[in-house]
């Protein structure tokens, strides 16, 4: 009779399991055609095997990229409130072959400043995944509502040997400006690791 | 106007527009609207300079490009003086001409181009005089230095393997969906960074990925990625040649991410017409 309950026990066990199993597995699916659709949300740790880096979404945050099969070149957050706040993360290869962080940084802008009609209100140098960076600052001569009025990027330059650089740009940008925002950007920052590439 | 400084292929349109050459684009656009032509795509990019063409064209005035002829300065060509250098009389149809700064020159003068010459300030209604200054008067339209002679860029091995890969692979994905092959080309040259070894193990020239995030390896080889890439994002820029059209219409679809990423891809046209020159593609 015992023996007969453990085989009964273990048969509701394994029912369970496959049960979960299966749900896991249509779960995965139905994420899957969702993704290839439009975007996936991405939450705590992002690792990038494409571009080399891993980072940190902060906690309480969805990020976003997009599904297959669009390149996966980083992630994207859109913030809650009035400031139209965006914050991102992307890598990409240094195909200008610029090869020089200042140039690099001094393309980026320039680049901003075209695209949002922005002025460049400050630059320094910083440090991202261990290497050296450069901060920039825009901001536009008189606000416009619901343009974008404030960006803040840093900027740095993954050598690789014999291969084309990585550049890997973290930016912050904002109809309205709401310093509050700043957090979510440096926490990205601080988190930036240099990782392996998929062979 | 003109301003001094040292000629060379650049600058002398870098005078016309502010040109930040540590990475060769211009931050103002093209002041003269009708350098846009409906036949040269390339002119339409008004931030780009002739026509995204550097290496073969050239603009000295800013309003129009025209060919570089990389043997004309022959130094036997050059005639002597104390200042010599190179003038861009008339207009863009005009050929340079090689002037020369003679320290008698006083304003009044004849010029080589023909045209009395009188330093800014001065010239007292045409009269002019002679200056005590053994330095050419300051506003001199001509006074150049001697340029060195431009040696034309090699083309670099990745990117010749580049265009010998993925040119027949654009051009005849070009002509299946009705759009410019260099637009292919600049998309394929920034997802791939100009087909780095990571990209060309896997066959993909794109940057297509899969479920988890990473590249596809595909094993059908360049083809299979073009008719995925084909079958996938073909119909966004299906019938458009325009790059900028096509970077924004691909936009969506492909990084929405990075708010600059369809102006990299246009940056990257740019690229790819100068380096199609300078390796003979």
């Amino acid at each position: 009779m015992a023996g007969y309950m453990r085989r009964v026990k273990f048969a509701t066990h394994l029912t369970a399991a496959v049960l979960t199993l299966c749900l896991a597995v249509l779960l995965q699916r139905m994420s899957s055609a969702a993704d290839a659709a439009g975007t996936v949300s991405v939450q705590g740790t992002y690792v990038n095997s494409e571009y080399g880096f891993s980072t940190q979404v902060p906690l309480g945050l969805h990020a976003f990229r997009l599904g297959p099969p669009a390149p996966n070149h980083g992630i994207g957050i859109n913030l809650k409130g009035e400031s139209g706040s965006y914050v991102w993360i992307n890598g990409e290869y240094d195909a200008l072959m610029l090869g020089d962080l200042a140039a690099l940084a001094d393309s980026e802008a320039s680049s901003f400043c075209r695209e949002y009609g922005l002025k460049i209100i400050g630059t320094r140098s910083t440090h991202m995944a261990g290497l050296d960076a450069i901060e920039t600052e825009l901001q536009s001569q008189k606000a416009e509502p619901g343009a974008v009025n404030y960006l803040r990027f840093t900027v740095t330059l993954a050598p690789r040997n014999g291969e084309t650089g990585i550049v890997l740009l973290a930016g912050l940008r904002q109809k309205s400006r709401d310093a509050s925002a700043d957090r979510v950007l440096s926490a990205i920052i601080a988190s930036v690791r240099l990782g392996g590439r998929t062979k | 106007m003109w301003s001094s400084g040292t000629v060379a292929l650049l600058p002398p349109s870098a005078d016309q527009r502010y040109y930040a050459s540590a990475y060769g684009r211009f931050n103002t656009a093209d002041r003269l609207a009708s350098s846009a032509m409906a036949g040269d795509p390339g002119s339409w990019n008004r931030y780009a300079y002739v026509g995204g063409d550097p290496v073969n064209r050239k603009d000295p005035k800013g309003l129009c490009s025209q060919d570089i002829d990389y043997n004309w300065w022959d130094d036997d060509e050059v005639p002597e003086g104390d200042f010599s250098g190179v003038m861009y009389p008339g207009n863009c149809t005009d050929s340079p001409v090689w002037v020369s700064w003679a320290n008698s020159m006083a304003p009044g003068s004849v010029s080589l181009n023909g045209s009395p010459y009188y330093p800014d300030g001065g010239g007292d209604g045409g009269s002019g005089g002679s200056t005590d200054d053994d330095s050419p008067p300051v506003g001199t339209p001509i006074l150049w230095k001697r340029p060195t002679k431009p040696t034309k860029p090699k083309c670099p091995q990745n990117i010749q393997n580049f265009f010998n890969i993925m040119i027949p692979i654009a051009a005849k994905l070009a002509d299946s969906l009705n759009t410019s092959t260099n637009d292919i080309l600049a998309l394929s040259a920034l997802e791939s960074g100009w087909l780095d070894p990571h990209n060309q193990a896997l066959h993909n020239p794109f940057g297509l990925t899969h479920a988890g995030g990473n590249n596809i390896n595909f094993s059908s080889g360049y083809q299979g990625a073009a008719n995925y890439w084909s079958k996938n994002d073909g119909s966004y820029i299906n019938g458009v040649t325009d790059i900028s059209q096509f970077a924004s219409d691909l936009q969506p679809h492909y990084n929405t991410v990075n708010p600059l990423w369809a102006s990299t891809v246009v940056d990257l046209y740019g690229s790819v017409l100068k380096w199609r020159a300078i390796c003979g593609e």
